[in-house]
């Protein structure tokens, strides 16, 4: 059924309206308690990848348990469960995290929301500002995790692994001379604080928590800088689909001594572009598709970066700050230029 | 009316946090969906149907804001209460905040249109289930409707179809302000209605709809 109401008012004038059919009406049925998991405890549960393809999934009041959803989903609501792992794969609309406690999770999604909850450690990958509501002790971390199809389920999710805001947290009920929320260490061995899967549902499951082969970036995000030195680097279209922007990140995280603060992937028009890097020269090239930026960190990063790019971009067209000074207004103007204005209470 | 133009409408769009109220809006406006923020103010969107400008209010959701949506009431012609019909556990909270939205003076005869929204999801309770579970049935003091939709397929809230939900709802609308001002109308009620009468069957010809027939 689509839409009824009220008895009175304009029925002659909207008599001739057709029936319609909406695609929830015609859609095969699936029962809901195969994307539930509810009422457990201390048992190690989960799904597999292609168990659950991208639907709704639901876990409700479990306690002691290890959950891992190794698949993309729709959107999931956590509630009222008590010292559990939660690992969930890319998530496409938001995760709803409610009434829960002494909980570690590792997760992917486009909103991240969690309201009456305490002590959780989140290892976190979040395209848009993630939000606590009345949430005390909660600790935030890069996403950092690897397994063969979990950079295909980003994809299937629509989650750009570059769009991460892990670490620039809203807090709706700020308490005066108290911090809610903290960030995890850093360098967390992720294994610690949610161990792999133990059960032999998981067996054939091939994880990596390292740094090198996580499927998301690591970022430092609002980690104290080490260096004063910052810049920006864009790949355009072609690099991007030469898979430039990964191999750059790895190599400097892994050869040099330089962080990676934050990346984003957006699209721009060419008067945006124009107005971050102050020339027509892109302008062909934002056209063609998304841009990626990555804020970069370190005493020599920028020599050490021209390099790279030399190696990883093999030709393709990227940009470069010219000079460390001009580092962080170029890092303002894309990191900030599709801010959108919003109204105040 | 005090209405700067018979053509302007101010919509209020409220709900609880995470029932897609910015992502209804910016579907309305054609916008990208796939990078909305929770809300922590309000946004604002001007858009187009059927010749009428309806200056859409969407106001966050989340608990600790919802004293403020109060501040937004003024001057509403229509309001539009938006449940995620996924999230059952919470179905008593967003009835109890439509509940109290129904009781506010200021709101007093405002059509409201409920949308049912994310039926494309697994969990989803159909329009009717929702209608029964917030006692719709009961109000009785203004035109109600409720429509099952989908902000991220946008079936249910498409502007492109004459007839749809927010068309279906200006309808309403204007039938209220008909009806107020028969009734508030005062000593000059008789030109009044005339007046109002005639506002009605241009913007009713305006949907395309034919109401003297
Ligand atoms: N599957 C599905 N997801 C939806 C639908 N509508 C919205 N969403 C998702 O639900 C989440 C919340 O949507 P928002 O539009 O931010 O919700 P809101 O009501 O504005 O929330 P506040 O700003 O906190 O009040 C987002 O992740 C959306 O992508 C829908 O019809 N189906
Ligand atoms: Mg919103």
């Amino acid at each position: 059924m689509g839409c009824f109401g009220s008895k009175y008012g304009n029925e002659r004038a909207l008599a001739h309206e057709e029936p319609k059919v909406y695609s929830w009406d015609r859609r095969e049925r699936v029962d809901p308690k195969d994307y539930t998991l509810q009422n457990l405890s201390g048992e190690t549960v989960g799904r597999l990848p292609g168990e659950v393809k991208g639907q709704q999934f639901i876990i409700d009041n479990c306690k002691d348990c290890n959950i891992y959803i190794f698949d993309h989903s729709a959107t999931i609501t956590v509630d009222d469960c008590t010292n559990c792992r939660i690992f969930l794969g890319p998530i496409q609309g938001s995760v709803f995290i409610r009434d829960c406690t002494d909980c570690q999770i590792a997760l992917a999604c486009q909103q991240f929301r969690t309201r009456d909850c305490k002590k959780l450690d989140i290892f976190l990958h979040c395209v848009t500002q993630p939000i606590i509501e009345a949430t005390t002790a909660i600790r935030f971390g890069c996403f950092q995790y690897y397994y063969k199809e979990l950079k295909d389920q980003f994809a299937a999710a629509k989650l750009s692994v570059f769009s991460n805001n892990w670490s620039n947290i809203h807090d709706f009920t700020p308490v005066a001379g108290e911090n809610n929320w903290m960030l995890i260490p850093e360098n967390p061995a992720v294994d610690d604080y949610l161990p792999r899967p133990s059960s032999d549902k998981f067996m054939t499951m091939d994880i990596s928590t390292t740094i090198k082969d996580s499927v998301v970036p690591i970022t430092t995000g609002c980690r104290r800088k080490l260096s004063s030195n910052s810049c920006l680097v864009a790949f355009f279209a072609d690099a991007i689909a030469s898979d430039a922007p990964l191999k750059y990140v790895k190599q400097l995280q892994q050869e040099t001594n330089c962080t990676v603060v934050q990346t984003k992937q957006l699209s721009m028009k060419p008067e945006d572009s124009m107005r971050v890097f102050y020339t027509e020269r892109y302008n062909d090239e934002v056209l063609k598709g998304d841009i990626i930026g990555v804020e970069v960190n370190g005493d020599n990063v920028l020599e050490l970066s021209r390099q790279l790019l030399e190696r990883c971009c093999m030709g393709n067209l990227y940009y470069l700050s010219d000079s460390a000074s001009a580092g962080n207004q170029d890092i303002d103007a894309f990191f900030n230029f599709n801010d959108v204005g919003m109204g105040g209470l | 009316m005090k209405k700067q133009s018979n053509k302007d409408l101010r919509i209020l769009l409220l709900g609880l946090d995470n029932a897609g109220k910015t992502t209804i809006l910016k579907k309305l406006a054609s916008e990208d969906i796939n990078h909305i923020t929770p809300t922590q103010g309000f946004n604002i969107k001007t858009v187009q149907s059927s010749g009428f400008r309806l200056n859409v209010w969407d106001i966050g959701g989340q608990r600790k804001i919802r004293p403020y949506w109060r501040n937004y009431f003024e001057n509403t012609d229509v309001l539009i209460y938006v449940i995620d019909s996924a999230d059952r556990k919470r179905f008593d909270e967003t009835g109890e905040q439509l509940g109290d939205l129904l009781d506010e003076d200021k709101l007093a005869g405002i059509p409201v249109l409920v949308f049912a929204n994310k039926q494309d999801l697994l969990s989803a309770a159909s329009a009717s289930e929702i209608a029964e579970n917030l006692n719709l049935h009961k109000i009785r003091d203004r035109k109600w409707q409720i429509q099952a939709c989908s902000a991220t397929t946008g079936e249910g809230i498409s502007v492109c179809n004459k007839i749809n939900p927010v068309n279906r709802i200006l309808l309403m609308s204007i039938d209220w302000r008909f009806t107020s001002c028969c009734v508030y109308g005062g000593k000059n009620v008789g030109q009044l209605i005339i007046r109002e009468s005639m506002i009605c069957i241009s913007e009713y010809s305006y949907l395309g709809l034919d109401l003297i027939s």
